[in-house]
């Protein structure tokens, strides 16, 4: 009957989930080519400044976006939680044949799991809009062989006195590929990185 | 006692200062329809809410098929409040596949019958029908279970002449003969005919008791006359 019940609170759930993952996706890729263009202009003697704002302002709603998504994902959660105990909704979770402590587990896992749905998706927005800023990289390229080998190793015999000489090394060559190549990006500097290599930024 | 589908004892509920139902006593047998027939705020819904498990007595006890209230007796009970407690984004189909999960009574194939009757798509939204439809789609669900006891809070309300005379059909057609329908509404006219017995609550208490055949033989009068005479208003009202 737990698995019953965990089964209704996912099906009430599940379009709303699966709409906030794709928006989240699509904020992501939006993330990822806006850095990717703003990266390459950064490189580019050709500065367009009026484009350079407009991309930057896409950027910010696509990483609001990203916030709101994992907000409203966790705020329909417990939104659901209240709407199925204390409207209308409540006389059919109350009479259906399960004790009271199965309503409450399973409104709590299926409250964990939204919070976790919440941050994997979070998560897997924020990697594939790093990996899309890094394709624009050539170090990347370089570096990719030692990812592949990193990630293909590891599962087969993984321990710790292996794996993280691994990590290391490849850590280690991203970054030292990455600081040959694009020393403006390890500079600290009060514009950020990316307008390091110009003298001074558009409005000034 | 088992025999009884439900027997309720020195029941009282109390909703901070207000009395709902006071030390009523009260045994339903097996297989009747029976009316619980009382003015506003009489403590039909209450009583009913008892007996679903929605709410717990704050005194005496209520049984359902000789066990006290719990996921066991909930099996047993199919149960209609007053307004539609599905989701209005739900789709029929889903309904129906949550009271399949979660009941091992329910005939499926019935109430898509019944439903595919009504032209009813088992593919549209509860939100999108009409409150009619809405009501007859809940009722047809809810009666789709082989129950042993059902509780209809106010089935007949809110729709046209028609559709309460669908419902009424409905619910003498499919429920169980060995089953017992305990049905609360003030709408004493229209089900008058289906009833086997009455109950009159008024302030939570048994008014009058018996069968709808005894009140014709013994005073003449049709019970929704009867239920005039009893709750008649007094000048002050």
């Amino acid at each position: 009957m737990f698995a019953k019940l965990l089964k209704y609170e996912w099906r009430s759930t599940k379009g709303f989930a699966w709409l906030m993952f794709l928006i989240s996706l699509s904020a992501a890729v939006v993330g990822g080519l806006t850095t990717q263009y703003l990266f390459r202009i950064s490189q580019s003697q050709d500065q367009q400044p009026v484009l350079t704002v407009l991309v930057l302002l896409m950027f910010m709603a696509a990483m609001v976006a990203l916030l709101i998504c994992a907000a409203a994902t966790l705020y329909f959660t417990f939104w659901r939680f209240y709407r199925s105990r204390f409207t209308q909704e409540g006389y059919l979770t109350f009479t259906l044949p399960v004790t009271s402590h199965q309503i409450l587990l399973s409104s709590i896992v299926n409250c964990l799991l939204g919070a976790l749905c919440a941050l994997g998706t979070l998560l897997v927005s924020y990697l594939l809009m790093g990996l899309i800023t890094l394709s624009a990289m050539p170090g990347f390229f370089a570096a990719r062989w030692e990812i592949w080998k990193l990630f293909s190793r590891a599962p087969a015999g993984f321990s710790p006195g292996r794996t993280l000489p691994c990590s290391g090394r490849c850590c280690l060559s991203c970054s030292s590929a990455l600081y040959l190549k694009f020393p403006s990006l390890c500079w600290p500097s009060p514009w950020g990185p990316c307008w390091q290599k110009s003298t001074k930024p558009f409005w000034a | 006692m088992e025999e009884y589908v439900l027997n309720a004892q020195g029941l009282s509920m109390r909703y901070h200062r207000t009395l709902a139902l006071d030390n009523l006593n009260l045994t339903l047998t097996p297989g009747k329809i029976v009316g619980l027939l009382g003015p506003n705020g009489s403590g039909k819904t209450t009583l009913i809410k008892l007996t679903a498990g929605l709410l717990t007595p704050t005194s005496g006890e209520i049984q359902v098929c000789g066990q006290p209230i719990s996921p066991a007796t909930k099996a047993l009970v199919s149960y209609l409040p007053d307004k539609t407690y599905f989701s209005a984004k739900q789709k029929i189909r889903e309904l129906l596949d949550t009271f399949q999960d979660f009941y091992a009574d329910f005939d499926r194939e019935r109430a898509e019958n019944m439903l595919g009757a009504l032209g009813i798509s088992l593919e549209a939204r509860l939100g999108s029908l009409s409150k009619g439809n809405q009501e007859k789609v809940q009722l047809v669900v809810v009666m789709s279970r082989r129950a042993r006891l059902y509780l209809l809070d106010e089935p007949i309300g809110g729709v046209d002449p028609a559709a309460r005379d669908y419902i009424l059909n409905t619910i003498i057609t499919n429920y169980d003969p060995t089953a017992t329908v305990l049905i609360s509404t003030h709408l004493i006219e229209d089900v008058e005919r289906v009833l086997d017995e009455f109950i009159f609550l008024n302030q939570g208490k048994i008014v009058r008791q018996g069968t709808a055949d005894q009140v014709r033989e013994e005073t003449g009068k049709s019970l929704d006359e009867l239920f005039r005479e009893v709750f008649k208003c007094l000048p002050n009202c």
